[in-house]
């Protein structure tokens, strides 16, 4: 299986615009999302736009991140031009799905009322989505999909690896087309947690103290091996050339070389096969907090004088996505190639956990 | 452009924390012999919990593998992964600070996590007590695999595999697939699930749970009970094996996964989610339905689980079917969630090697309707050369792994 991969499908729910257009001009643009009273950042209505009208009524009746990752997968294979089976065998699609806190506030939901009425009240419905794999689960009904199916935990950089073993499976030969990205829920549970943790945060956020300013949001995108997207004549928003993951267990010490997260960055560029020279655009964590200072240095040490590329960071106005940041990042990355802002893009997803990852995209 | 490899991959090493016993062999013995370690809930207080049975790891000991400045930091399950995880490298006699450890990965699932801490703090915010929430950093579910992988001094992929029951498995699968896609050398991988009051609640409030015993494709079966423990697998490439000499006489051959697409948690009737999952493992492994020697099924002991499996493994092997050795550790340690498809895997390993199935704890009288070999009442001996693992979660996923004797 030595076929490329590429992105025929995107859909976004963020803060700033459900669009690929939308979300990539009002992060190049600057525009931070506004917090809500409690201080995260919430979507004022998941749009339902893309869902079909005999499943609207399933969808919302959902916990938020079955909505939001439901949503996204629609707008994705909408935007793809696919119809499983019509255009491609149910058993040929797989689903990626990477989230940071999966089903936790359906876990606090769940348990809450166990602990104001005992465990006689605990309730069946919401049992059933305490586990991370519900959201996939729902899509792979809604839409019919009957491959590989993967939910994983990563941390902060969920979405670049649930993309990114979208690769492997194609590349492995265990799908042609695979519907993979990043989720995750903002929520009062979160933010009071948070805020419980004195790690609430709120904008600016370029301070450098440790914290975390919630969001949420949801990018999925379409892989699909390019010979049968272009056999198909699907629209081709970019290539997906290269993937790795990694360990950084320095990223909040004060040690001046995150070796992991270079190495692991070094290896996404081997896998796609990429010149350093050619990245033109890095979309980068950027937390606005300590973790930053490793992020910059290894990417100082694997492309060298960084000052010469454009420079994205869409924590920045989008707030922490969580599993979803790394995805929404790459659909910046491909709503700038759609504009011809850019040509090769480096993701570089890191968490304080520890996990790193990183994508190479190319126009 | 990249291509794949068709690197082999071996199990090099186990480790575990089991409500059998703590260390592999003790596990055997007790599988072999057909004890059930299912018993009343004693880890908890079980006030308005009905019924309250579970398969607890009464006997470990944090000091065996864990220095006490570890038992203060790790929350139970932490402890469990990390005692299991040091039990599989210390089998495999693999050091570690002799390998580049960008090239070795953790990949260990677990579908509750810290729970604990966090139904404390749900606790104490609803009393209005006090409470260091810093705990709370356990909570998210890649913590255990970070955990591990700080106290290892891995620097490769590390994540946490999180489709509910069929975790375990889809994790022993990844390291295969990650390894042919040549993203690591060795990859430390498993299953933790430490029980606790949530899980109880939610399995009973689905009425999933028996009140009597655990009774894999018995007749009478009604329910399964919950389990806890760690099982973690060191599966290592073949060069990477080859290369510091450690025996390669297990292999993981392939790999599958699947979506039912049709109920999120009851199983499909027609077992075609299963099939599809257990075909994909057999072609990726590239060994014929009737090369398989041994079944290890699902078998939760529920009436619709253990149904949909008869069906599933009858539509893969065919006429292979009713002479195909079949069985179920969940009679005997419950259901251990994202643990029990790689205490399964360790399970497939030691049949291969010591050509002996134990025997399905639970299962008397087999059900009229199942037309499948249960292994039951004694051990059987024999020699296997293929075995296949296949487990089916909430959410419509399905797992399975072929593994080989070479």
């Amino acid at each position: 299986m030595t076929d490329a991969v590429v992105v025929t499908g995107i859909g976004v729910l963020s803060p700033l615009g459900h669009t690929v257009e939308e979300l990539t001009r009002r992060v190049l643009a600057g525009a931070r999302a506004a917090s809500a009273a409690d201080g995260g950042v919430y979507m004022d209505a998941i749009p339902l736009d893309a869902v079909p009208a005999d499943k609207r009524a399933r969808v919302g009746r959902l916990d938020r991140v079955c909505r939001l990752t439901l949503a996204a997968a629609f707008l994705a294979i909408d935007d793809a031009g696919l119809q499983i089976p019509a255009t491609v065998a149910a058993d040929r699609v797989g689903l990626s799905v990477g989230t940071a806190l999966g089903c936790l506030l359906s876990d606090a939901e769940f348990y809450e009322k166990v602990v104001e009425q005992g465990p006689t009240a605990a309730s069946p419905r919401l049992f059933a989505y305490t586990v991370s794999s519900a959201a996939a689960g729902e899509v792979s009904i809604a839409l019919g999909i009957h491959g590989p199916n993967s939910t994983a935990h990563m941390g902060l950089a969920a979405g670049v690896g649930a993309i990114g073993y979208g690769l492997d499976l194609i590349r492995l030969g265990a799908a042609d087309v695979v519907l993979a990205g990043g989720v995750d829920a903002n929520g009062p549970a979160l933010v009071q947690a948070l805020q419980d943790m004195r790690l609430l945060k709120t904008p600016p956020l370029r301070d450098g103290t440790p914290g975390v300013w919630p969001s949420e949001g949801a990018a999925m995108v379409v892989l699909e091996r390019e010979r049968h997207a272009r056999a198909r004549r699907a629209r081709v928003w970019g290539h997906l050339d290269g993937y790795a993951a990694g360990f950084e267990p320095s990223l909040t010490a004060t040690e001046p070389m995150p070796v992991g997260l270079a190495t692991t960055l070094r290896a996404a560029l081997v896998d796609a096969a990429c010149d350093v020279g050619d990245v033109d655009v890095v979309c980068a964590s950027a937390h606005g907090t300590p973790l930053d200072r490793c992020e910059r240095a290894a990417l100082a040490e694997v492309l060298g004088d960084v000052a010469d590329r454009r420079f994205v960071a869409p924590k920045d106005v989008l707030g922490e996505c969580f599993g979803a940041s790394g995805a929404l990042a790459l659909a910046v990355a491909l709503g700038m190639f759609a504009q011809r802002n850019a040509e090769t893009a480096l993701i570089s997803s890191v968490c304080y956990s520890g996990n790193v990852a990183a994508l190479v995209a190319r126009a | 452009m990249t291509t794949v490899s068709t690197h082999r991959a071996f199990v090099t090493g186990c480790g575990m924390v089991s409500p059998l016993g703590c260390d592999v062999d003790t596990f055997w013995q007790g599988l072999v012999a057909g004890t059930a370690a299912i018993g009343p809930i004693g880890g908890f207080d079980t006030t308005g919990l009905t019924p309250a049975l579970a398969a607890e790891a009464r006997g470990f000991a944090a000091d065996r593998w864990l220095s006490a400045e570890e038992i203060e930091r790790l929350d139970r399950a932490g402890q469990f992964a990390l005692s299991a995880a040091r039990a599989a490298l210390d089998d495999a006699q693999l050091h570690l600070d002799g390998t580049d450890p960008s090239r070795v990965g953790v990949i260990v699932g677990t579908t509750l996590g810290a729970m604990a801490i966090g139904e404390r703090y749900l606790r104490a915010r609803h009393e209005g007590a006090a409470f260091d929430a810093r705990q709370l950093l356990h909570m998210p579910y890649t913590a255990l695999s970070t955990r591990l992988a700080r106290a290892l001094g891995v620097r490769g992929p590390v994540l946490s595999p999180s489709i509910a029951c069929a975790s375990g498995t889809q994790a022993v699968g990844l390291a295969l697939e990650l390894i042919r896609c040549g993203r690591g050398d060795v990859f430390v991988v498993g299953g933790v699930e430490a029980l606790c009051h949530f899980v109880v609640a939610g399995f009973n409030c689905l009425r999933a749970t028996t009140a009597s015993a655990v009774r894999p494709f018995d007749a009478r079966r009604d329910g399964l009970a919950l389990g806890e423990g760690a099982a973690i697998l060191i599966v290592e490439s073949e060069a990477h094996a080859r290369g510091r000499g450690a025996m390669c006489d297990i292999e993981v051959a392939g790999c599958g996964l699947s979506s039912d697409a049709v109920h999120m948690t009851a199983p499909a009737r027609d077992g075609a989610g299963a099939a599809r999952a257990m075909r994909s493992a057999l072609e990726t492994a590239d060994v014929a339905p009737h090369d398989v020697a041994f079944i290890s099924a699902h078998g939760t002991g529920t009436v619709y689980n253990d149904a949909m499996e008869m069906v599933a493994i009858a539509a893969v092997f065919g006429e292979a079917a009713p002479h195909i050795p079949t069985n179920s550790i969940k009679g005997a340690i419950g259901h251990t969630l994202a643990a029990a498809g790689a205490f399964e895997a360790i399970v497939c390993a030691r049949v291969l090697r010591d050509g002996c199935i134990p025997p399905t704890a639970g299962c008397e009288q087999l059900d009229a309707a199942c037309g499948l070999d249960i292994v039951r009442g004694e051990a059987r001996r024999r020699r296997v050369d293929v075995a296949l693992s296949t487990s089916s979660a909430f959410a419509g996923n399905n797992a399975a792994v072929v593994m080989r004797r070479s």
